[in-house]
């Protein structure tokens, strides 16, 4: 099969291309905060602290609803092209670049630390799947919320991750803490910050890998992504698509 | 003949609408965009929507397309649902409001168009075709399309419409913003659409433009059309009796 004239990794340059701006001031304000914190001690606090900085890209890179249902979609639309499938392939896009940057951005982060002589306890490629996780999270919670809200989608998914901290913050310290039906009914609701925790943890061998957490993590990506399906098949019903979001 | 109503049947047209109502909420209140509203164009035809501004032009484009759901009416374009004839084959639209995305060049987005819509074999025949049909040079090419003129992203965006040869054409304000030029190229474009046996919705307000590419004329007022008219009865001799000018008389007013 011939390949298509704009295949999909310049499809995905192209997009990375689009957020230079959002990218090159988080890139600023993730190395000056890398310079501000680092004080050679609990490197596994500071990096946890600069995975949570660089959980922002996905956010930049997602797309926004005037991206996705407004003007700019009649462009692709008027084309044998379904409705879903547009979306999907957007979506899809957006995730593997935010995954890819966040993983760029560990590693480099990693390659900080050791330079300013930091030694570790383990290999370091474990941060990096948690990275990755965490950011394929935020990727399906922006898109959830951009598929509902003409504007604010991305505050609303900011509000959901800082809340978690707040939220889980005793878990942090005492990842085995069982909380009552509040924090329980939170825990669907806003970021898996303690899942994640537990998924790193297991990764360490800190404490032994349970799959749960994983699948927490996924279960609460997935909810996410079919909220955002239904809001994309809402748009398409009440003739949303290519309007001025 | 009643207002919203065609002459054709369903059958022999390619695209087809009677009797469509459309309407928007505003808040609490409910606005009537389309009150019965009709048009039908057939296999090599070119019929132009002409009326005065907020008289439902755009919505009636956009039900024909299938981005609007009508409330009531009878829509179908190549005998199917127009969001499913879309869908399936495509159709070369141009709106009036012209939004690129940003940073792709006007090399990708023309080769983005020729993908979507051709088989892989013809593709290489299919951009070049586009890049001709959008007359840019080398160097525009390699631009980012969003930062290109307004001129410019209009012609980008219809050699992108045009690409695929679609067998429906729905041309919103083509003629805004394009200089001499550009505007006996898009003539061409239409005409050449229209031989090899396109269906060609045209909107403006340019009702000379009109004039010279289109066969029929429907007016739209209100969101309600009026039967269409054959334009091809044109007496050159005194332009005021030309269509256009009583098209401008009656939608307008006449101040002569």
């Amino acid at each position: 099969m011939t390949r298509p004239l704009v295949p999909v990794e310049r499809r995905i340059v192209l997009l990375a291309r689009s957020r230079t701006k959002g990218m090159g001031i988080l890139i600023a304000v993730a190395g000056g905060l890398a310079l501000v914190t680092w004080n050679g001690e609990r490197f596994i606090y500071w990096a946890v602290g600069m995975v949570a900085v660089f959980f922002a890209v996905p956010l930049i890179l997602s797309a926004s609803a005037r991206e996705m249902f407004g003007p700019e979609s009649a462009f692709w639309l008027h084309k044998p092209v379904r409705e879903g499938r547009y979306v999907a392939a957007r979506v899809a896009e957006t995730t593997a670049l935010s995954v890819g940057v966040v993983v760029l951005c560990g590693i480099a982060m990693m390659g900080y630390g050791e330079a300013r002589g930091w030694q570790p306890e383990m290999p370091l490629g474990y941060v990096l799947p948690v990275a990755a996780l965490g950011s394929f999270v935020v990727a399906s919670m922006a898109f959830g919320t951009a598929a509902w809200f003409d504007k604010g989608s991305r505050g609303a998914v900011v509000l959901l991750f800082l809340l978690a901290l707040f939220a889980f913050a005793p878990e942090f310290d005492n990842p085995e803490l069982k909380r009552g039906g509040v924090v329980r009914l939170a825990r669907i609701l806003l970021f898996p910050t303690v899942d994640l925790l537990h998924v790193a943890l297991g990764l360490t061998g800190d404490r032994p890998f349970r799959v749960q957490p994983l699948l927490a993590c996924l279960g609460y990506a997935a909810g996410w992504i079919a909220f955002g399906a239904l809001g994309v098949w809402r748009a398409v019903a009440a003739g949303r698509m290519t309007r001025a979001a | 003949m009643v207002a919203g109503r065609t002459s054709a049947s369903a059958a022999e047209a390619q695209v087809f609408a009677e009797d469509v109502v459309v309407s928007y909420r505003r808040l609490l209140r409910r606005h009537v965009a389309l009150r019965s509203a009709g048009v039908c164009v057939r296999s090599g035809q070119v019929v132009a929507v002409v009326g005065p501004n907020g008289a439902g032009k755009t919505t009636l484009f956009r039900t024909l397309l299938g981005f609007v759901r009508p409330d009531g009416g009878r829509c179908r374009v190549g005998g199917l649902a127009p969001a499913e004839y879309r869908r399936r084959h495509g159709v070369g639209y141009v709106p009036e409001q012209v939004v690129l995305p940003k940073a792709w060049t006007v090399r990708d987005l023309l080769a983005r168009s020729v993908d979507l819509c051709v088989g892989s074999r013809e593709r290489g025949d299919a951009y070049a075709r586009a890049v001709e049909t959008a007359r840019l040079d080398d160097g525009t090419l390699g631009k980012e399309a969003a930062k290109c003129s307004n001129g410019t992203q209009r012609r980008l965006w219809l050699a992108c419409a045009l690409a695929g040869d679609p067998a429906v054409l729905v041309l919103d304000e083509p003629f805004a913003g394009l200089d001499p030029p550009a505007r006996r190229a898009l003539r061409r474009e239409v005409r050449a659409a229209r031989d090899r046996g396109a269906a060609v919705l045209v909107a403006s307000h340019e009702l000379a433009e009109v004039e010279r590419v289109s066969d029929t004329v429907v007016l739209l007022r209100d969101g309600t059309t009026s039967p269409p008219r054959d334009l091809s009865r044109s007496d050159d001799r005194d332009p005021e009796a030309a269509p256009a000018a009583h098209l401008e008389a009656e939608l307008f007013g006449d101040d002569r």
